[in-house]
């Protein structure tokens, strides 16, 4: 009995606990209620795209080479050649005897093909290596840009033909002159004066000039790396004592001096009045196309003028969505120049200056809009991009905090491959630029 | 645990649990003031919800303030409830069920004189809960979009009520109450939430009559009487519209709206039979017609409400003996839907039972189970309720003075 009324005392307690559930939404009553919010699918807005050009582009220390030489309609002419120093080699003595004369073997300077060209791939190269003039000294803001040009001998130390359908990793290896080799091995086994340090190794052997020159029928861009074990000459000797022994010197390339040029004439393309600047040439002008390409530093702005007509729609309102579809023009992206694999958006003040990246959702991770391929028609091969959080930012700004997008390469492509995209604006017939919106709006 | 702390315990958590949790689950209660509540004990609801002619020492009368000059002079009186519901909602062969559950009044009591009683105490007066999803066409698209809806909160009242013994059979009372509360309405589509916040506070007083007489061979028989008159509320209403990070996008204020508490009458009749039974019926009016709900295919309905209920208990004087002395109670109700959507206001048909289980002295623990259904048949939203209550009744003689140490 007391027991049953302790239990009893306690039951509004475990009663309350026991309703404390969580109900789901119901279904009926919904002809009860008056939604004051809605939603509007909105695909029309319109996009201004302008290509830009920026000055130059940073090309040192990106611990690559590149070679080579395209013409073509998008791209008009564009060539690239590279510029080596090198650091100074060290002798190991290996005789035992200090007279034993030592054999020059061969030459070589080696480097490794990255796997990335643009152009056709199926023509025989040419690779030739100057001697430059000059030592490559870093200019005072510590990088060489794509305008900087060096003096080498027209004469080239060595031109080669390489086999057509280079692999990725493969080796290139070019023979430099004998002479060059003995007497570089002569000079470095006595340790004389140009030997002695950096500076007067450089001063002797200023460094070479990797080109794929243009009039030899190269149609590509090559790139190749750069780092301790391609781009390096290596010196190869013998010497016999009491067997034949075969050594090396590998001369090593300076990763933070050398560099490459670029040299991009496009007068002959839709993009011929572009100008370096902030102002840029609106796609409008352009056939309704902007191109955003790597070594070349063209980028391309992306703008939303009406964007704030949204707002008219109701009292007040939110971007539940927002996805901009970049779609490449069909034919501007054929075998030899493929699409990149990822593009990035920045977010830019009225400069063109980057105030910040367009990020993921929960903003730790750039957005690269990954490429989605339509390879039977083209028309719907795009980039996609969740814009959602900087056009609810924009659609509420006015004035100077008005924001653009600017359109790039990434980060690494954009100063060392040749690849490029050409989107249409908003006007274009076949594949038009689009900013789709899910607006939820109140009323 | 002493009988302080007890008492902070039933004061304290009623008053923080007061609309923290739903206590309805019904669309209806969108509309006007929300889903009227009614203040009874478990005991009154087990018999249908008579009790305005009830007259007892053994607990708080809820319902007719004038019976509080019966209440014990030696006693404090407290009376806790709590209630869980399981709705059903069916429309056109389809259906879903709710739980929802609450304290549903606190209340205390104490008689200074032996002609005055007095209690004060805190209960719903009025509760939203719902939750209902929508979909809507995006618009420039095929695609659908969710909409949720969701009520809660509701009106609280306040309340002291007095009850004057004039003579051996004629009692009066009335109760003062300060009505308010929070109504929260949001709809939240996407990223986008209406938050409306709509407040009031109100004074109302009610009026109570009860006397007893005497029939069939001595037999007790009181007449009950309530009225309150009705009394005008403005509803004030806050609105912000808010984006999914909580940044409030827009803020309004929209016209305040004018609401009526009803005007409410009601007429019981109880008789004790014997000791051991007990039966009444009651009948009750409430003018909620005059509140508007802001849509036109829905309307408020007054409510009529008659009620018949009996108790029995089967060896009143043998506490040794739990299921002797516990009281078991019947009850059964008609009235009409507060609401009349698409013309239609259904009957609503409730029948109850429960059990009174004396714990020390006289307080008391009662449970009612009560089922309630309408006569929607399909033509409108049909609602079908079980009901658990449980009361509390803690009778403390605090003011007993012992003679002798």
């Amino acid at each position: 009995m007391i027991a049953i009324k302790k239990w009893l005392s306690l039951s509004p307690f475990i009663l309350i606990i026991a309703v404390s559930c969580e109900n789901t939404d119901n279904g009926l009553g919904n002809h009860l209620v008056d939604p004051q919010a809605f939603s509007t699918y909105i695909d029309t807005c319109t996009v201004k795209l302008t290509t830009l050009k920026s000055d130059s582009i940073a090309t040192s220390g990106n611990n690559i080479l590149i070679a080579g030489a395209i013409n073509e309609p998008w791209w008009g002419n564009l060539e690239a050649h590279s510029y080596l120093s090198f650091t100074l080699p060290v002798f190991s003595e290996h005789r035992q005897n200090e007279n034993t004369p030592l054999v020059m073997d061969s030459l070589t300077f080696e480097m490794h093909y990255t796997g990335s060209h643009a152009g056709d791939s199926t023509e025989a190269l040419v690779v030739s290596l100057h001697t430059l003039k000059k030592v490559l000294t870093l200019p005072s803001n510590g990088s060489f840009y794509s305008h900087h040009h060096q003096e080498s001998d027209s004469i080239p130390l060595v031109s080669q033909f390489l086999p057509s359908y280079i692999q990725q990793n493969d080796s290139i290896s070019l023979r430099l002159p004998d002479k060059l080799g003995e007497e570089l091995l002569e000079k470095l086994s006595l340790h004389q004066a140009e030997f002695e340090n950096q500076e007067t190794f450089n001063q002797y052997f200023p460094g070479l000039a990797l080109t794929m020159p243009k009039n030899h029928g190269n149609t590509g861009i090559y790139n190749f790396h750069l780092n301790d074990s391609s781009g390096t000459i290596n010196l190869y000797y013998h010497f016999v004592e009491e067997f034949k022994e075969q050594q090396q010197i590998t001369i090593k390339p300076n990763t933070s001096t050398s560099y490459y040029q670029i040299k991009h004439n496009y007068a002959d393309t839709p993009f011929a009045a572009l100008k370096s600047g902030y102002n840029g040439l609106a796609a409008t002008t352009t056939n309704n196309e902007a191109v955003t390409a790597g070594l070349s530093g063209f980028l391309i702005r992306i703008e939303f003028p009406y964007l704030r007509n949204i707002l008219e729609l109701g009292k007040t309102g939110y971007v539940d969505y927002a996805e901009l579809i970049l779609r490449p023009v069909e034919h501007s992206y054929p075998t030899e120049y493929p699409l990149p694999e990822t593009l990035q958006l920045y977010v830019v003040d009225e400069n063109n200056s980057a105030t910040n990246a367009v990020t993921s959702a929960n903003g730790t991770e750039l957005q690269t809009g990954d490429l989605q391929t339509d390879e039977e028609f083209q028309t719907h091969t795009q980039y996609v991009f969740d814009i959602t959080d900087f056009i609810n930012t924009e659609i509420n700004a006015i004035g100077i905090n008005k924001r653009a997008l600017l359109l790039s390469l990434s980060d690494q492509d954009l100063n060392s491959m040749a690849q490029r995209v050409i989107l249409g604006n908003t006007r274009h017939k076949t594949n038009p630029v689009q900013l789709i919106i899910r607006y939820n709006r109140y009323e | 645990m002493n009988k302080w702390s007890i008492f902070l315990i039933l004061l304290i958590k009623p008053l923080s649990g007061v609309n923290a949790q739903h206590l309805t689950s019904s669309p209806y209660s969108m509309y006007g003031l929300g889903q009227p509540e009614i203040t009874a004990s478990a005991s009154s609801l087990a018999m249908g919800g008579i009790a305005a002619g009830q007259s007892s020492s053994r607990h708080i009368n809820l319902s007719n303030p004038a019976s509080l000059s019966s209440m014990d002079s030696l006693t404090f009186y407290f009376d806790l409830g709590v209630s869980a519901r399981n709705y059903t909602y069916s429309l056109q062969n389809y259906s879903e069920k709710r739980n929802e559950g609450n304290f549903t009044h606190f209340a205390m009591g104490v008689k200074p004189t032996q002609w005055w009683g007095l209690s004060a105490g805190i209960a719903p007066y009025t509760t939203v809960g719902y939750n209902i999803k929508d979909y809507q066409y995006i618009e420039g698209s095929t695609a659908l979009q969710e909409v949720h809806f969701e009520g809660t909160g509701g009106l609280t009242k306040l309340f002291v009520s007095n009850g004057f013994s004039l003579s051996r059979n004629l009692s009066v009372g009335f109760t003062a109450a300060y009505i308010f509360g929070n109504i929260y309405h949001n709809e939240l589509q996407s990223n986008i939430n209406i938050e409306q916040k709509s407040y009031t506070r109100s004074l109302r007083t009610e009026y109570a009559f009860l006397y007893q007489t005497y029939w069939l061979k001595n037999k007790a028989l009181n007449i009950g009487l309530t009225y309150s008159p009705v009394k005008k509320t403005v509803l004030t209403h806050e609105q912000n519209v808010r984006d999914q990070n909580d940044n409030i996008l827009l803020t309004e204020n929209p016209a305040n709206t004018t609401q009526y508490l009803p005007e409410q009458f009601c007429l019981a009749l109880s008789t004790q039979l014997n000791e051991k039974w007990n039966w009444g019926m009651q009948f009750e009016r409430q003018n909620w017609n005059k509140n508007t709900t802001g849509n036109a295919s829905i309307k408020l309905a007054d409510l009529n409400r008659f009620s018949m209920g009996a108790s029995w208990t089967p060896k009143p004087r043998n506490a040794r003996k739990l299921m002797g002395a516990s009281t078991y109670r019947l009850g059964w109700s008609i009235e009409n839907s507060g609401y009349i959507t698409s013309g239609i206001n259904p009957m609503v048909y409730k029948v109850a039972a429960g059990i009174g289980f004396p714990t020390h002295r006289s307080s008391s623990i009662n449970v009612a189970l009560s089922y309630q259904n309408d006569n929607a048949n399909n033509k409108a939203l049909s609602t079908e309720v079980w009901q658990l209550s449980v009361g509390f009744s803690l009778l403390e003689n605090w003011f007993e003075k012992p003679k002798f140490r």
